[in-house]
């Protein structure tokens, strides 16, 4: 949930972590799915309900929620973590980074709604097999594929501890 | 770190199993053990282990060095569960995570981490025994028939896994695959020898080759000095002087010499006689708790050899049933030859009577065999099959579970059938047995059915695949290793993630998926334009005209990207509730 600050939205990404212009996020849907974009600027829309829908717009054209984001930068990563000649690639990760079995990765829920950490157990061809600690679906093991994940062991991150307060989703480093 | 085997011999009652054995393993090595069923190759694991010791020489291993070992029949404290099983080897120095031990749990096909130990099956207990051996630390794991009771999913994972390990290896396996992907050393046990070789398993196959051709060269060399050495002294040779004293006790000494037995055996077609209608079935269908198959169409032919495939618990035994008339089809119809004559070998062991000699047991069965060379006796054929005339003559009691599975295949082809249902032969069968089981088959005469998840058996022998798959049979002239690579087995989680995709794409309506790519594609062109006015806008200072028009296509532009923009967000967030 954005907070207002003097007046000003906030932009908090999938993680609970806030968003600036000029950061590389990755996207967890739309056009740019799987995909690491720059954060052009910052939009607001109403919805049939009234409440803001806050829009993330990327140097590429396209636009998407915040909350389907995940702000790079906020996690201490910058350009030089982006592995760019190797994404897309088999075998690695949205940031470019080779997958290995045991790495802890971030991926998004199927049901689109929160960031959970897993870690690998096996390896296949186009995708990765997750062995996930009870969550609220109360899954033990998921597969996502290659680029549908973060390798947090690649970029020192596999310590990363996802709070439980789907509210706020603050992270603990 | 190193395990050095120096000089050592072991005897099993007055069998020699190992005779001055001489070699090292390092925590580099991944060594594979090869030998025949009763050579001893689990027992020099057991040496390892101090499970047993040795009657002369010595085992040296570098102080501090952990050891794993898996047995082959694995035992676990009762009264606890399988998670405390796992993390029970936790230790300050080599600590196992919560998440780790459920993880591998997972891996291995256990999803309720609470249950007892005492409530596993056999097939459960050596999975659970394999995942504690590979969470375990250890500077050399060793597992011994690790790939029993397996299925080719989780053998295919292991495989993978034991690639990518890091520290020493020691297994005893008959899967050949398994040995030329894992392995980088070979050891090999022949007439309590051993051998070992700096090779993958291919390569072991040529190297052993040339020293066999080696030892016949030896060996044909030293049977022309014995026969020169004999025909000088029956032509009355005087050992006065010291020369030919020496001579004669050079002849003694190398009349002691034995080369290694090693018979080669051609097997005889066997003889058959098979009417025209084998079996066929009609749209059969059968379930069994849950559907297993539907629609299932099939003849069989003399000649097939047929590999069955297929997850555990997919309906492969009870196919086997139905073929041997102890089932029958839910609906759908099976017409059976008069002439058939089913030999089936079931999975598990069978009893046999312990205090019974080997020959005894055959020659109850059958006492011999018709091949189209005429008839071959029971023993001919127990000799075939690796038992020697000593061994013909022991109890079975005395036997290795290897050579027990393979006196049960022996039984089941004396009794002269014309159709071979296998179920899992090569479990616990050494390497050479698996050879004489395929030539065996190659040169049968009567179609074969078998189901193994041995993939070089079945790419060896077979000539079509029946595989069961999301509760159909599917018929497949493919190998059995090119199959497992472009299908997998069933519920193979990579199939079911794109099949769940695919679902959940019919589920979403046409129109909105449409609408959601219509608008991927609008939104840049209207921001390209937007971008252009804009650029328009800044170098039009005087025309108030133009620069009024230009604003209002500007604000008309950003409007309906606006609106556009949001019609994309809610687009997406109606396809989030589709997933």
């Amino acid at each position: 949930m954005a907070k207002k600050k003097s007046e000003e939205i906030i932009y908090l990404d999938n993680l609970g972590n806030e968003i600036n212009i000029g950061d590389y996020v990755y996207c967890f849907d739309g056009k740019y799915k799987s995909t690491v974009q720059k954060v052009r600027k910052f939009g607001t829309r109403l919805t049939e309900f009234g409440v803001p829908r806050r829009i993330v717009y990327f140097e590429a054209g396209g636009v998407l929620s915040d909350y389907k984001v995940v702000s790079l930068n906020a996690l201490g990563l910058y350009e030089e973590d982006i592995d760019f000649d190797n994404l897309s690639k088999k075998g690695r990760d949205g940031l470019g980074h080779e997958i290995e079995v045991g790495d802890i990765v971030l991926y998004l829920h199927r049901q689109e709604n929160f960031s959970e950490i897993g870690r690998v157990t096996n390896i296949y061809p186009k995708t990765v097999e997750l062995f996930v600690e009870e969550n609220y679906y109360r899954d033990s093991s998921l597969t996502k594929y290659h680029n549908e994940i973060i390798d947090l062991s690649k970029v020192h991150l596999g310590n990363l501890i996802l709070r439980e307060n789907r509210e706020m989703m603050i992270i603990d480093l | 770190m190193v395990i050095t085997f120096d000089n050592v011999s072991f005897k099993y009652i007055e069998k020699k199993i190992l005779d001055r054995a001489s070699f090292s393993i390092t925590d580099n090595d991944k060594v594979g053990i090869v030998g025949l069923n009763g050579t001893g190759k689990t027992t020099i694991l057991k040496l390892i282990m101090e499970i047993e010791k040795p009657n002369e020489g010595s085992i040296i291993k570098s102080g501090g060095m952990i050891i794993n070992y898996l047995s082959q029949e694995p035992s676990f404290k009762k009264d606890i569960s399988i998670l405390d099983i796992i993390m029970s080897n936790s230790s300050e120095e080599h600590k196992i995570e919560e998440y780790e031990a459920k993880s591998i749990l997972n891996r291995f096909g256990f999803s309720d981490y609470t249950i007892s130990s005492n409530n596993l099956s056999g097939g459960e207990k050596k999975r659970l025994a394999i995942a504690e051996a590979l969470i375990t630390y250890s500077d050399i794991l060793i597992l011994d028939e690790p790939t029993n009771h397996l299925d080719s999913t989780l053998i295919m994972w292991l495989e993978k896994y034991l690639i990518k390990w890091k520290r020493g290896l020691i297994i005893v396996t008959h899967d050949r695959y398994f040995l030329q992907r894992v392995c980088n050393k070979i050891l090999e046990l022949d007439f309590g020898k051993t051998y070992l070789y700096d090779a993958n398993y291919e390569k072991f196959l040529e190297l052993k080759e040339e020293r066999l051709k080696l030892e016949e060269a030896s060996k044909r060399k030293l049977e022309n000095i014995l026969r020169r050495e004999k025909e000088w002294i029956s032509r009355g040779a005087e050992a006065r002087s010291t020369k030919q004293k020496g001579r004669i006790k050079r002849y003694e000494e190398l009349s002691k010499i034995e080369f290694n037995k090693r018979e080669e055996f051609e097997f005889s077609s066997i003889d058959t006689r098979l009417g025209k209608k084998l079996i066929e079935i009609k749209n059969g269908s059968k379930s069994f708790n849950k559907l297993l198959f539907k629609d299932f169409n099939f003849i069989l032919n003399r000649h097939d050899i047929i590999g069955i495939g297929g997850k555990n618990g997919s309906g492969k035994s009870t196919l086997f049933k139905i073929l041997m008339s102890e089932e029958e089809l839910d609906s759908g119809e099976i017409v059976r030859g008069t002439t058939l004559k089913i030999g089936y070998l079931p999975q598990e062991l069978s009893v046999m009577p312990g205090n019974i000699r080997v020959i005894d047991y055959i020659e109850e069965i059958g006492k011999e065999i018709k091949t189209v060379d005429g008839y071959i006796s029971a023993s001919a054929f127990l000799e075939n099959f690796l038992f020697d005339k000593d061994e013909q003559y022991s109890k079975i009691e005395m036997l290795s579970g290897g050579e027990k599975r393979r006196l049960q295949l022996i039984s089941v082809l004396i009794e002269n059938p014309n159709l071979l249902i296998l179920d899992e032969p090569t479990n616990d069968l050494d390497i050479y047995t698996l050879e004489l089981l395929e030539e065996y088959i190659l040169n049968f005469k009567g179609p074969v059915l078998v189901v193994s998840h041995d993939r070089y058996f079945l790419d060896k022998i077979c000539n079509k695949l029946l595989m069961f798959k999301n509760n159909r049979i599917i018929e497949s002239n493919m190998m059995y290793s090119e199959y497992l690579n472009e299908f997998g087995i069933e519920d193979d989680s990579e199939t079911k993630l794109i099949n769940k995709y695919d679902r959940k794409k019919d589920k979403l309506p046409t129109s909105i998926r449409n609408e959601i790519k219509r608008l991927e594609e609008e939104m840049p062109n209207l921001e390209n334009d937007i971008k252009d006015i804009k650029e328009k806008l800044s170098y039009e200072t005087v025309d108030y005209e133009k620069i009024m028009t230009y604003t209002e296509e500007l604000n008309n532009l950003e409007k309906l990207l606006d609106d556009k923009t949001t019609r994309y967000l809610e687009l997406l967030e109606i396809r989030d509730e589709y997933k």
